[in-house]
């Protein structure tokens, strides 16, 4: 068998390198496989293997393949080279190729430790109380109206105009 | 004050306890996808939040770029920078706890990495400490995060709780006997990573590893730290045994060893960095299996960190040819030793 590299010489060193069960055969000659100028030797460094997992084996690239986060501009073509993503949006808009890798790292894809503390939190269950408090009024505001309890209407409406402008007035 | 300087438990076996915290503040980019300014923006906005913080009240910050090559690798050879971090010398700082227990890396691969360190196996007491400095950060700088992947950073490796959790064996024993990669094989199937001293892809100096979690998501930080302390808690049984069978069944090859190599480090007049690590490693089994009892372990820790390359020409203040530095470590080395 001839050298797949020079073609010239005698292959006597047989490599095979499998990648996500695909396996890939190379036949050298000494010489070549001394110098090493081919492919075959990629560094094997994280970058590599995240950018194997994700099925990134340099193949010719398809047109969707250039896709770029909106929010900081990196490209899912950079997360393939460098293993790194540009901003927390990019975990949204590059979800289908980002999801099986952290799958293959982590074995999970549910966070179950610490989460923000107690500010963010608090923020969160405000948010809840305020939304609940104002179903409640309008309830109230419409029982009050049914009942032809206009004073106590004019109370709530202004109770729900209050709470209104505290969460910004989104909710008319 | 330094880590090096405290004694930990288990300190015979045990170097140290390492818990680093990954964390970005929401809504800006990450260091890779930074524009010119980000990096000094972050910076602000952390010494800015954490300034008036009782919980950083004796904390001094380092800045990368009025720092010299030689201070920047005296941090990485103190285990207070990562080489990762030097290679943001334009952005990158440190914001250090007057013990050094607790550093803030800022810039390196993400925004913050939050590390706790400390002497021996103390590893829940080391995530703690990062815990609690992260808790004070995120009071004043909303974090980058999401229900369901937990902290965002800017490597999928490292989603979720954003912990690494490592801790440096020294391990001369198993390896003198053989049982070394049997048990980094084993420990890898536990999950974990085994590394060099100085982490990924460093060179195993001294018989000293790292070992760390690989898995950052699913588990807790809880889980993590007990995963850790309770695999190195069998590792140090496990070289404590191979310490008392060697001790028992070659006595005499072992004392010679260990005597000779003893006798070098307080009598050489030049000796490599490498060959350095080699003879520390002898001489902390020494101790650990009281052969030698006039130093202890936190005596060579400090050692260790004193005669690292760019310690030894901050300590000259200047800098040294190989072959000078090698003179001057002997010096220090038998100053230390021949109290």
């Amino acid at each position: 068998m001839m050298c797949d590299q020079c073609g010239e010489r005698q292959a006597t060193i047989f490599l095979t390198k499998v990648v996500n069960g695909e396996k890939n055969e190379m036949h050298l000659c000494k010489k070549c496989a001394e110098e090493g100028q081919n492919s075959f030797f990629e560094d094997i460094s994280l970058v590599n293997i995240l950018a194997n997992l994700s099925g990134g084996t340099p193949r010719v690239r398809q047109p969707e393949e250039t896709l770029v986060c909106p929010n900081c501009g990196f490209s899912i073509e950079r997360f393939r080279r460098e293993g790194r993503v540009g901003c927390e949006q990019c975990y949204r808009h590059f979800a289908a190729e980002l999801t099986p890798v952290m799958r293959k790292i982590h074995g999970s894809l549910q966070h179950t430790g610490k989460r923000p503390g107690a500010p963010v939190r608090q923020s969160a269950s405000t948010e809840k109380t305020q939304a609940a408090q104002m179903t409640d009024l309008r309830q109230r505001l419409k029982a009050a109206i049914k009942g032809e309890e206009y004073e106590k209407a004019a109370m709530l409406r202004d109770e729900i105009r209050a709470l209104e402008a505290t969460t910004g007035g989104a909710k008319k | 004050m330094s880590v090096w300087e405290i004694t930990g438990p288990g300190n015979d076996i045990v170097v140290s306890s390492r818990v680093r915290l990954a964390r970005n503040l929401a809504g800006m980019p990450f260091p890779p996808a930074m524009r010119p300014g980000q990096g000094d923006e972050i910076t602000q906005k952390v010494l800015t939040g954490v300034q008036n913080r009782e919980e950083f009240n004796g904390y001094r910050f380092l800045q990368l770029r009025a720092l010299d090559e030689t201070n920047r690798i005296e941090l990485v050879e103190r285990h207070l920078a990562s080489t990762d971090l030097l290679r943001n010398p334009d952005v990158g700082g440190i914001l250090l706890s007057q013990d050094e227990t607790v550093a803030l890396m800022i810039n390196e691969e993400d925004h913050l990495r939050i590390q706790g360190l400390l002497p021996g196996l103390q590893i829940m007491e080391a995530a703690n400490r990062a815990l609690n400095a992260e808790k004070a950060v995120e009071q004043v700088c909303p974090f980058a995060f999401d229900e369901t992947l937990g902290y965002l950073t800017s490597c999928p490796t490292n989603v979720g709780t954003g912990m690494r959790a490592s801790v440096m064996v020294h391990l001369p024993a198993l390896k003198l006997i053989g049982m070394l990669k049997p048990l980094i094989d084993s420990v890898v199937k536990a999950g974990l990573a085994v590394r060099g001293i100085y982490g990924e892809g460093s060179e195993a100096l001294g018989d000293m590893f790292q070992v760390s979690n690989q898995i950052t998501l699913g588990a807790t930080e809880e889980d993590l730290a007990t995963t850790i302390q309770a695999v190195c808690g069998q590792i140090v049984d496990r070289e404590q045994t191979a310490r008392d069978a060697l001790l028992h069944s070659k006595r005499l090859e072992v004392e010679d060893r260990l005597y000779r190599s003893w006798g070098i480090l307080k009598h050489a007049r030049t000796v490599s960095s490498k060959e350095f690590m080699q003879l520390l490693s002898d001489a902390r089994l020494a101790v650990g299996m009281k052969l030698v009892d006039d130093v202890t372990q936190t005596d060579l820790n400090k050692l260790m960190i004193a005669v690292q390359p760019a310690a030894l020409q901050k300590h000259a203040g200047r800098e040294l040819t190989v072959e000078e530095r090698d003179i001057i470590r002997a010096n220090y080395i038998r100053s230390a030793l021949n109290k």
